[in-house]
């Protein structure tokens, strides 16, 4: 019976990590907003284009407002030093969102509480190298570094 | 038999996860944003304009050096948050603006810093300090006394409230600078319809306005 049990609970624990695993490509800290987190759950490419998703949760005590502007966001690649900068459409806004404000290409501007989380997404060219993996820079946070792009 | 019961219970589980991955602490939550269909159609056009490059800048090491200082420039605590919706300000796409009573900074004809003020410009100073950039006082009276005579004073008045932050809050003074508008810039009436004297539209001429750029 003991046996049983021990696998039930030994399969539990290892199904569960595996699936909050599978949530999360990579996770980095806030180097400004105490006790914030951000995630990036997606990314995918179709068309050139990259589309990356990001959850930003606050595992602090106290509610935080995170602001930066689309424009502050870029991804590296590493390998043939080249920086590339969210794809803005026919009317200057960055595609990405959701955004607070319109200004200067887009503004995100949001209230997290604690143990809450708030979502964003960005997309950008897929690196004109096509190199293996790159670095992405959200404004405020430490930066993603040599994410996979297959 | 129990054996079997715990068996099922994981079946069961496992089904819950697979199919909408219910228990995971990570699930997607009200939260998670959902990207607009028209999104990826807008971005094969953007991609399109930008040419073969895809608008690729070549990485400098200055240019490296740079992002390192902007990241985090638009950090804003809770604290400051707060202090600017106590002091009132006005949010434009540029700047934050913060307009002061002149009637809680200066007694009447002095642009000597009130004592009761102090805790209004400590606020201030806290907002200032948690930007690096450049920062306008204005100063600006009611329309009582000559021109001349009001527009020296705004001045005067502008250099105080400067002055103080400098002092007092610690701010350099390199990001400050300061004017002067005297009665030229009214936000209310001075006088009534009939000609009679406002001086509730008075005193809120009677004002220094501190402009804080974001960027």
């Amino acid at each position: 019976m003991k046996s049983v049990l021990s696998a039930f609970f030994g399969i539990m624990i290892l199904v569960f990590g595996l699936f909050a695993a599978a949530d999360v490509i990579q996770t980095q800290e806030s180097d400004i907003w105490e006790g914030l987190e951000v995630d990036l759950t997606q990314l995918s490419i179709r068309n050139d284009i990259l589309t990356l998703r990001f959850k930003i949760r606050n595992i602090g005590d106290e509610s935080q407002t995170v602001e930066f502007y689309f424009k502050d966001c870029y991804i590296i690649d590493p390998t043939n030093q080249k920086k590339y900068f969210p794809l803005k459409d026919s009317e200057g806004q960055y595609i990405a969102g959701p955004k607070e404000k319109d200004w200067e290409g887009g503004r995100y501007r949001f209230s997290i509480d604690s143990g809450s989380s708030s979502g964003f997404w960005v997309k950008f060219p897929v690196p004109a190298d096509n190199p293996e993996a790159i670095d992405i820079n959200i404004p405020g946070f430490f930066p993603f570094e040599e994410v996979p792009l297959n | 038999m129990r054996a079997k019961t715990i068996l099922c219970l994981l079946a069961v589980t496992l089904l819950l996860l697979w199919t909408g991955k219910a228990s995971s602490s990570l699930a997607l939550d009200e939260e998670e944003i959902n990207i607009p269909p028209e999104a990826h159609q807008k971005a094969i056009q953007a991609l399109k304009a930008l040419g073969p490059e895809r608008g690729a800048l070549k990485l400098t090491y200055k240019a490296l050096t740079i992002e390192g200082i902007t990241r985090g420039l638009t950090a804003r605590s809770e604290k400051i948050q707060a202090a600017l919706k106590e002091l009132g300000a006005e949010e434009t796409e540029t700047d934050y603006r913060i307009e002061l009573p002149g009637d809680i900074l200066f007694d009447f004809d002095k642009w000597t810093i009130r004592r009761d003020a102090e805790e209004t410009l400590s606020k201030v100073g806290e907002v200032i300090s948690a930007y690096e950039h450049p920062v306008s006082i204005i100063g600006h009276t009611d329309s009582k006394g000559s021109e001349s005579y009001n527009l020296e004073l705004s001045k005067k008045r502008a250099e105080s409230v400067k002055q103080w932050l400098i002092d007092q809050a610690g701010i350099d003074s390199k990001r400050i600078e300061t004017s002067g508008k005297g009665e030229s810039e009214p936000v209310a009436p001075n006088t009534n319809p009939d000609g009679s004297d406002n001086p509730e539209g008075r005193q809120k001429n009677r004002r220094v306005e501190i402009r804080i750029q974001k960027n």
